[in-house]
């Protein structure tokens, strides 16, 4: 479930961002920023597995939650998966926190 | 020495398969007592090439990938075959990673994760006319050590 703040809404996301789960998480994603929640946390604490398909919905998120006035944070990436984020590229470019309270306090 | 030293599987081309497709590579690897990111530097190769096939190979064609992980020498080798449509990934450009987020195009990173991640990546047209796509990663460790 989704944790609003006064400021964001923290999604986590578990276990694998893979080719199987990543379409569901764009889906809710875009159903956020469209509802009008623009702020976006996604809570990568127990983020286990990260494979492009992740990357592209985490790239895609970004934009159109930048579109609509927001953005996109990313919040305790750790291991494997800070590797494929660094290697990716975007580590620099979407902004990255070691918690969620940070996160979501940036915004 | 560890007595296994290949482990092969064959699995319908669709995306709910490529979890089992890692859980091989990974048990394979943990056997082999690779250290986590190696372990994890393979899989995540080795999952990027056959989505890559399901995805734009088969296109909900019907069709299976197969799978062999093998120690050859000091080498981790994985085989993925397939029988889409011959397709080259090493020949797929390169990602400007260092373009500005909002101009870079979606897509082509699983070729650059993989290309990241192993030592050699290398494909040929099968003599069935589908893909055979050879990953190549040097051993964390000496086996058996």
């Amino acid at each position: 479930m989704a944790a609003t703040t006064p400021s964001a809404v923290v999604v986590p996301v578990n276990d694998n961002l893979d080719a199987v789960s990543s379409p569901g998480l764009e889906r809710r994603l875009n159903g956020l920023v469209e509802e009008g929640s623009t702020r976006l946390v996604l809570d990568l604490t127990n983020l286990r597995y990260l494979a492009s398909a992740g990357l592209r919905t985490i790239i895609a998120a970004h934009r159109f939650a930048g579109m609509a006035g927001g953005g996109l944070h990313l919040a305790g990436l750790a291991g494997f998966a800070q590797t494929v984020v660094e290697q990716s590229g975007i580590a620099g470019r979407i902004p990255t926190f070691a918690t969620v309270d940070e996160a979501t306090a940036a915004f | 020495m560890a007595t296994e030293t290949s482990v092969e599987m064959t699995v319908p081309g669709d995306v709910e398969h490529l979890a089992s497709l890692r859980d091989c590579v990974e048990a394979f690897c943990d056997r082999l007592g690779q250290p986590p990111n190696f372990t994890m530097a393979v899989m995540l190769s080795a999952d990027e090439a056959a989505t890559n096939v399901v995805m734009h190979g088969y296109q909900q064609r019907p069709g299976n990938v197969h799978l062999r992980v093998a120690v050859i020498d000091e080498d981790l080798v994985v085989r993925l075959t397939d029988t889409a449509p011959p397709y080259d990934p090493t020949r797929a450009p390169t990602p400007d990673i260092n373009a500005p987020i909002e101009e870079r195009a979606i897509g082509g990173l699983g070729i650059h994760l993989i290309r990241n991640n192993m030592d050699v990546v290398a494909h040929r047209v099968t003599e069935a006319g589908g893909n055979e796509l050879t990953l190549i990663k040097r051993l964390a460790a000496p086996q058996g050590a």
